[in-house]
């Protein structure tokens, strides 16, 4: 990967029609994550004279958050943006704990890494359908984020390999793809009887704040992603491009795009980065 | 004058050792080197750092002296502190630069038997996200030891539930970050404490 090339302008700040991000009150989020919630670190502050020595680091090993993934979604035509921006968020920092780079994805395949990697791909349905049970209007990051540390989210039908989890749920009442089930809404009333059990399973444990968007940037040069919203949207942020001075995302229209510095500034109000995720016992050993 | 300097000082010397002498796994180990005469002047204290301390050490082990670090102590003595990783078991000996050395034991077995190397089959990397984060050459020899030999090679911080609890504590005891090499049996076979690049952990992980 090489982050040092210029972007074309027409993917910075691309504006979409409503695809479902509800604006958040400052603070919100810290309190939606309740006890995962965790300030910026400051050994995770890297100088901005530095950025580059580090990005060219993550070129060279592959280290940005986006390696971490192996899929996009397709959240199209559905409000449920913000929870697939969740997913990746969640999914990249589970397969950096899990030790292995997965991506960048591809559009419209199926990575054969997938298959050998312990990569797991969640639900957005599962937490969509209970932060807006009206399946259309969207959902803030508190909403989303509430539920996802308080009871987790549940694994998509469709995995990159079998793993016999007890419960699953379709990915998205939207496109979908390759990488991910698509079907009918689900309402919470009909998940599958005893759901909560596996959901509990695939729960954000420790998730960061930034409070400056220079954090969000240095959490990207960590390797993590940075889901916010912003103007009717919401995105996993997955690396930091060095040479035109813009973030990365990996966006639910099989696409990737880029968030410009100012956009950075206006997402920070519902801008976090999770960490850390359980272990299922699928994967341990 | 230097060189008559160090020759005085080495003439001084009477050093003696303070730690393990017995291990069951191979570990980073700390070993303090006391005996030296007062230190009256910062002159002397590269004369210190000059003294030199050799090793035995198995076959194929690749043992080093990971750190020296000299304390002062407020009655005017002064003291080597020596990080020592100890990556096989067997017998090494550390010789200072005197008559004295010490002998420190890893593993229950003859050391004149063969050395039948452990290879792990876990690779936990245990850090504290509050302290940093690993760095990016460790996550490329996390994602090889998975996906080129077969070592299930993971990187968590502390706290993660569903985390190999045998891990985090060995880490936490050792000192974080660590990675920490496990058998089948789930026994901690050895530590490496603050790995940064690929070539020390494979040097450490992978059977020669």
């Amino acid at each position: 990967m090489n982050t040092f090339s210029p972007i074309d302008p027409k993917l910075i700040d691309v504006v979409t029609p409503f695809d479902g991000y509800l604006p958040d009150e400052a603070g919100a989020v810290w309190e939606a994550c309740g006890d995962a919630a965790r300030t910026f670190p400051q050994a995770l502050w890297i100088e901005p004279k530095d950025w580059a020595d580090k990005a060219r680091d993550n070129d060279k090993h592959n280290n940005w958050g986006i390696n971490y993934l192996d899929r996009f979604t397709n959240q199209n035509p559905t409000h449920e943006c913000t929870t697939h921006a969740l997913r990746a968020v969640g999914e990249g920092a589970a397969n950096k704990q899990q030790g292995i780079k997965v991506g960048p994805p591809v559009a419209g395949r199926r990575l054969p890494i997938s298959a050998t990697a312990r990569s797991i791909w969640y639900s957005c349905l599962s937490v969509y359908a209970e932060a807006n049970p009206r399946q259309r209007g969207g959902a803030s990051t508190r909403g989303v984020m509430d539920i996802a540390v308080r009871r987790g989210m549940l694994p998509d039908r469709i995995q990159p390999r079998e793993y016999n989890f007890r419960h699953t749920l379709t990915g998205t009442a939207g496109r979908g793809g390759i990488n991910q089930s698509s079907g009918a809404w689900v309402p919470l009333s009909q998940f599958p009887a005893g759901w909560q059990t596996t959901a509990m399973q695939h729960r954000p444990v420790e998730v960061i704040i930034p409070t400056r968007w220079e954090q969000t940037v240095c959490l990207l040069l960590h390797g993590w992603l940075v889901g916010h919203g912003r103007e009717g949207h919401a995105v996993p942020l997955a690396f930091w491009n060095q040479a035109s001075q813009v973030a990365g995302y990996v966006d639910s229209y099989d696409v990737i795009r880029y968030d410009s510095i100012s956009r950075l500034r206006a997402g920070l109000v519902s801008a976090y980065c999770i960490t850390s995720m359980t272990i299922p016992p699928e994967i341990a050993i | 004058m230097q060189l008559t300097s160090i020759s005085l000082l080495l003439l001084a010397l009477s050093v003696s050792f303070e730690g393990p002498t017995e291990l069951a796994t191979p570990q980073e180990v700390r070993l303090e080197v006391t005996g030296f005469p007062e230190i009256k002047s910062l002159e002397q204290i590269p004369e210190i750092f000059a003294i030199e301390f050799k090793i035995s050490a198995p076959k194929n082990s690749y043992v080093n002296i990971f750190q020296r670090r000299l304390v002062f102590n407020e009655d005017g003595t002064s003291a080597f502190e020596l990080v020592i990783d100890l990556d096989l078991p067997g017998v090494y000996v550390i010789m200072g630069p005197d008559i004295s050395y010490h002998r420190i034991t890893v593993g229950d077995q003859d050391p004149e038997t063969p050395i039948t190397p452990i290879t792990p089959t876990r690779a936990i990397y245990v850090y504290e996200k509050d302290q940093g984060s690993p760095p990016a050459a460790v996550s490329q020899a996390l994602h090889n030891l998975n996906q080129e030999h077969g070592i299930f090679a993971i990187a968590v911080d502390q706290n993660t539930p569903g985390a190999p609890q045998e891990a985090i504590q060995a880490a936490q005891t050792a000192g974080l970050p660590a990675l920490v090499l496990l058998d089948a049996d789930g026994t901690v076979i050895k530590i490496i404490r603050r790995p940064t690049t690929e070539n020390h952990i494979y040097e450490h992980v992978l059977p020669n």
